[in-house]
């Protein structure tokens, strides 16, 4: 990391400024193997100095806003699926909590529980995504497969609660698909520690590794009021030590119940912002085993028929119930009209829904603010006069997950 | 007018009127099953109860006519309970038909259960058994197990069509709606008992198990089925239309439309021609569009060099916009022409079938396109004198009767626009393509001189209107035309200028309801000389 | 909602704010769009109001209405720990707003993708250009009227692409091959 072109020269020799020339143009992206989503990053080269970058989003845009107000409010659910796909289940929580708080309901404890504890999967396999690829992409292969492997574990997790690894549809309007499998308790158990063990290998592989620490030490640097002002949120916040969590600051679900502390970083470098992450990781555990611990006994879903099928049993045998599941399903739920924004606390950041309804079964608009998206907006004002190694781990810390970016 | 005050809210509501029409007509939404804006008061489904302050019971509002002062509340948990208990035994023995049921999406009983109903029944006994899918009539079904006995349909039967078909057999539990041994429902109105059934106890064979309301684009227009306009709905899906529904208008039909009309929608979706057709040498051929009003104006302009060789036979199907647009044509590009209005007349009723068949012969005559010449033009085929007949519809067919084929084959030029495969079109050498009432926006007269308007439900594509044909005809005689091209908006405001009956008369103006240009209802007069 | 933020807004009575309302335990404030960047920078500055973060920006289409749409920014205090919605109108004749980006330097990319999505000017923004589609697209899709199926024009290699750099490839898949 040493600077070839700025100080002192040798005698005879002519510095990089005064040679002429241009600033080598650079597309970096859309399709880049060292950028884990699809991004393209215009730079402006003088030599390896980066003078000017132009970071350009969208490639991944699917029309999400469209597409729910096109379709019933259920129908939106696999759409958030696909917004951060590396934690889908938050996606899922925080639209359901929305519409909810539209309707005015909230879901029984267990129903609490659960989502918690399937939100907290989520991050951690949304974490050794990050770290998996972001190591990859500094050319630790090793590191990134056993992250991998970690991720799988999260992900046999996902697939007993609702059928699917990734796209999990998990969480509806007043409850949740269904309940958790018989010994569900003692697989997850049985999954976080194996893949806390693998995980430990990971660490022990890039914590202390010097080629790992000189890539990210020191680089992507930003102030905290820089951050501040971008509205970035989420590891990338904290680890430039300003302590916004919104599990603890405008508690949902069970957060509040639960004992986790949320790790703050000193300088705000990649460094700290990897280091943030694994003790996030570590919380996380912590939450989903005391979780289980107090998972009560009871209904997931809340009885209101407005918003909630009811029991197939019933709905084949008894008049009320099938009329009820016509209407829901032919017309959908009809929250009352107004808007309303629901905030939670997703891998990257503030994850919002911002949803207004007029009354119908429609939503008039369904707005996801994306953490990635204001988090990608500071990373032109990272690099800038960084040299082009750095774009790197910058990219990777950042984390920009495509779909929950460009929606 | 009196003053009443509705869940807090001060109400202006006409005087001597029943309190149901009343608050329904503010907007309000009050449920009902037996009460029908065009049948007597039957009050025996108690679902309109609500409660009036001084009065010790609920009362139903259907029956109870407004009085100044009088306050009202629809929402107390009085009238909750009352809902609640109506519905619940109305539950008790429907059957869980709703996934085969028709009705399902236009449903009031499944709309009211989930507004006001319980969440749950009681009762545990088994339904009643009755029967399914009764055949009462040629165009109707019914399910006995589905009716609510709201009566609507026995009114209907009793009242409007007076001829008695339907009735209540039995008493209580065993009560059900059925018809009398040898006498089905088969009066000309019969669907409209499927119109009215809240339920899906009486259903329309036509629409049966055909398509799923919500899937329904519904566009309102007018039936094309006589002179009488009925206001209707049209309900499209996957680019065809699937049925008709009739509209509300006080002026023209009420809230009825008679079968032939509503079955009347077929021709649109099958057989149609889409392409122009050209005749060379024995064999029929499609060319495309600028060849084919090429073809037609030079045709067109050679006879009518000739006086008299030429003869316009005016579909009374095309829009106020359209004739007026052939008008001009005439006028100026044909003038040596003859031309007459191609009019239909059959079986009439006391109740809306009307004896002029065809969608817009009146407005036809009001633009003075009718000249009463129809038979003196056959003579003049058969003289050999015209040799040429440009007719812009297939009705010439039925009019002119079996001689038809006979006369069209003496032609040297038949230009013909058809909508559908039709015998004409094998003897004419050129064919234009024709849109039918569903594809275009337009206007049509009814019988008593009322205008109302006709819009696109379904989508022509590139497809030229009969209007659009009649402007670039005219272009091609060098005609000057008052409008830039063919637009039925303009085409109004031409026709509001140059006929005074229509002098009000403008789109906007217009609205779902039409307007009158009449002083009085003048039924139109049969054309003596027109055979049929 | 906070009761604290409830009392400051009515204490302070800023000018340019047209109404303060609650919806579902939330606080939505009408701004008018001439006082925007002025109210937006009290907030942001005010110590009892405290909004240092730009949660988001966006924009809803109600046609029929005037104005036609409502941009809509959501704000959150860190230190005290309270959020608040701002409103301001824009007509359909002339969708103008002014940009918030001298306020918070965050609004950029998201005025960029309110102006793509619904074609809200922002005026004073350092670089309006749309973000999520591309250059040549036609029209700006999250308004009511702009049907979900249309289909956009075929943006062929002529029309982007400058002449010269035509020739060049012209030149260099004669002398190379077809791949170029």
């Amino acid at each position: 990391m040493s600077d070839t072109d700025a100080g002192s020269k040798a005698p005879g020799t002519v510095g990089l400024d005064e040679l002429h020339g241009e600033p080598l143009e650079l597309q970096m992206g859309p399709s880049h193997p060292a950028t884990h989503g699809t991004v393209r990053i215009s730079l402006k080269l003088h030599g390896e100095r980066i003078l000017w970058s132009d970071v350009q989003v969208g490639y991944l845009h699917r029309g999400f806003e469209k597409e729910c107000e096109a379709g019933e409010y259920a129908q939106a659910i696999p759409y958030t699926d696909r917004l951060n796909y590396a934690s889908p289940i938050i996606n899922n929580v925080g639209y359901c909590l929305a519409v909810e708080k539209l309707f005015g309901v909230e879901v029984p404890p267990r129903g609490q529980y659960l989502r918690t504890i399937a939100s907290e999967i989520s991050r951690l396999s949304d974490h050794f995504t990050c770290l998996g690829a972001g190591a990859m992409e500094l050319a630790a292969m090793t590191p990134f497969l056993y992250c991998m492997q970690a991720r799988e574990h999260m992900w046999d997790l996902h697939e007993a609660l609702c059928g699917a690894r990734v796209t999990t549809n998990y969480v509806r309007i007043g409850g949740l698909q269904s309940d958790a499998p018989e010994g569900f308790a003692a697989l997850c158990r049985e999954k976080l520690a194996a893949a806390l063990a693998i995980f430990a290998d990971v660490e022990r592989m890039l914590t202390e590794n010097p080629i790992f620490r000189d890539r990210l030490e020191g680089t992507g640097i930003a102030s905290a009021e820089t951050l501040i002002a971008y509205g970035v949120t989420g590891p990338l916040l904290r680890a430039a030590g300003v302590p916004l969590d919104l599990r603890r600051t405008q508690p949902y679900l069970v957060y509040d119940q639960l004992d986790f502390d949320v790790p703050i970083g000193k300088t705000g470098d990649n460094y700290d912002r990897y280091l943030v992450r694994v003790e996030e990781i570590r919380q996380s555990v912590r939450i989903i085993e005391q979780a289980l611990a107090a998972l009560p006994d009871g209904p997931i879903d809340v009885d209101d028929p407005r918003l909630r099928l009811p029991p197939k049993g019933r709905v084949f045998n008894r008049m009320e119930e099938l009329i009820d599941q016509f209407k829901l399903v032919t017309e959908g739920a009809r929250p009352p009209a107004g808007e309303v924004y629901q905030a939670v606390e997703g891998a990257n950041g503030e994850l919002g829904f911002y949803i207004v309804s007029n009354g119908s079964g429609r939503p008039w608009k369904c707005r996801c603010r994306s953490p990635s998206f204001s988090n990608t907006q500071v990373l032109g004002e990272m690099v800038q006069g960084a040299l082009l190694a750095d774009v790197v781990p910058t990219f990777d810390m950042i984390n920009m997950i495509g779909g929950e970016c460009d929606r | 007018m009196a003053n009443i005050t509705v869940d807090g809210t001060p109400l202006e509501v006409p005087d001597g009127s029943m309190l149901l029409p009343a608050l329904l007509d503010h907007g309000l939404q009050v449920p009902h099953y037996c009460y029908h804006p065009k049948l007597s008061i039957d009050g025996s489904c108690r679902m309109c109860m609500v409660k009036v302050e001084g009065m010790p019971k609920l009362t139903i509002s259907c029956n109870t006519p407004v009085r100044d002062g009088m306050v009202i509340d629809t929402q107390s948990p009085e009238v909750v309970n009352a809902r609640h208990g109506v519905l619940e035994l109305l539950l008790v023995n429907h059957p869980l038909d709703c996934p085969i049921c028709d009705q399902a999406g236009e449903c009031y009983l499944q709309d009211y259960s989930f507004e006001y109903g319980t969440r749950e029944g009681q009762s545990t006994e088994p339904r009643r058994k009755l029967l399914k899918r009764v055949d009462v009539g040629p165009r109707v079904v019914l399910d006995q197990e589905r009716c609510i006995l709201c009566r609507r349909c026995v009114r209907f039967c009793s009242e409007i069509t007076e001829t008695r078909e339907l009735a209540v057999f039995n008493l209580g539990d065993e009560s059900r709606i059925d018809t009398f041994p040898d006498e089905p429902l088969a009066n000309d109105y019969s669907i409209c008992t499927a119109d009215i059934c809240p339920v899906g106890a009486l259903l329309s064979k036509d629409f049966h198990h055909k398509m799923r309301v919500w899937f329904l684009d519904e566009t309102e227009s007018v039936c094309p089925g006589c002179s009488n306009g009925c206001n209707v709905k049209v309900g499209v899906a996957r680019r065809e239309v699937q049925r008709l529904l009739p509209r509300r208008n006080d002026a023209v039909n009420d809230t009825w439309m008679c079968d032939h009309g509503r079955l009347g929608y077929r021709f649109v979706n099958e057989a149609r021609v889409r392409e122009p057709q050209v005749r060379r040498d024995g064999a029929v051929g499609e060319i495309g569009w600028e060849a084919a009003l090429d073809e037609a104006a030079a045709r067109l302009k050679t006879l009518g060099a000739a006086e008299g060789a030429l003869a316009v036979i005016v579909s009374p199907h095309l829009t106020n916009e359209e004739l007026f647009m052939l008008r001009e044509l005439i006028a100026q590009g044909l003038q040596t022409a003859r031309f007459d209005v191609a009019l239909q007349f059959g079986a009439a009723d006391e109740l809306l079938i009307k004896e002029d068949k065809a969608a817009n012969g009146r407005g036809a005559r009001d633009l003075g396109l009718v000249t009463g010449t129809l038979e003196e033009i056959a003579a003049g085929i058969e003289a050999g004198a015209i040799r040429g007949l440009y007719a812009t519809g297939t009705d010439l067919w039925e009019v002119w009767g079996p001689r038809s084929a006979a006369l069209l084959a003496r032609l040297e030029t038949l230009i013909v626009h058809a909508t559908n495969a039709h015998p004409i079109v094998e003897l004419a050498h050129l064919v234009l393509p024709g849109l039918t009432f569903a594809e275009k926006r337009g206007t049509f007269t009814n019988v008593a001189g009322r205008v109302q308007r006709i819009d696109r439900a379904l989508d022509p594509g590139s497809q030229l209107s009969d209007g659009e044909i009649f402007f670039a005809l005219a272009h091609r005689l060098g005609a000057k035309l008052s409008t830039p091209r063919f637009d039925p908006t303009l085409m109004l405001q031409e026709i509001a200028r140059a006929v005074p009956t229509y002098a009000q008369v403008s789109w906007q103006a217009l609205g779902g309801g039409g307007l009158p240009t009449a002083e009085r209802e003048v039924a139109a007069p049969v054309n003596a000389e027109a055979e049929g | 909602m906070s009761q604290s933020l409830v009392t400051a807004l009515a204490s302070q009575a800023l000018e340019g704010i047209v109404e303060v309302a609650e919806s579902r335990g939330e606080l939505v404030v009408r701004v008018l769009p001439v006082a925007l960047v002025e109210v937006c920078t009290t907030l942001r500055d005010d110590p009892a109001f405290a909004f240092d973060f730009l949660m988001d920006v966006t924009a809803v289409d109600y046609p029929g209405r005037e104005p036609r749409f409502e941009v809509v920014y959501h704000l959150y205090s860190l230190k005290l720990n309270h959020r608040v919605r701002l409103k301001v109108g824009a007509s359909e004749a002339s969708p103008h707003v002014p940009s918030v980006t001298p306020v918070w330097r965050g609004a950029n990319w998201l005025e960029r993708e309110t102006y793509d999505m619904y074609g809200i000017q922002f005026d004073g923004h350092p670089d309006l250009r749309r973000i999520y589609l591309y250059e040549e697209f036609e029209g700006h899709p999250l308004r009511k009227d702009y049907p979900k199926e249309k289909r956009q024009p075929l943006v062929t290699r002529a029309d982007v692409e400058p002449a010269q750099q035509r020739r060049q490839r012209e030149r260099d898949s004669e002398r190379y091959g077809r791949w170029q």
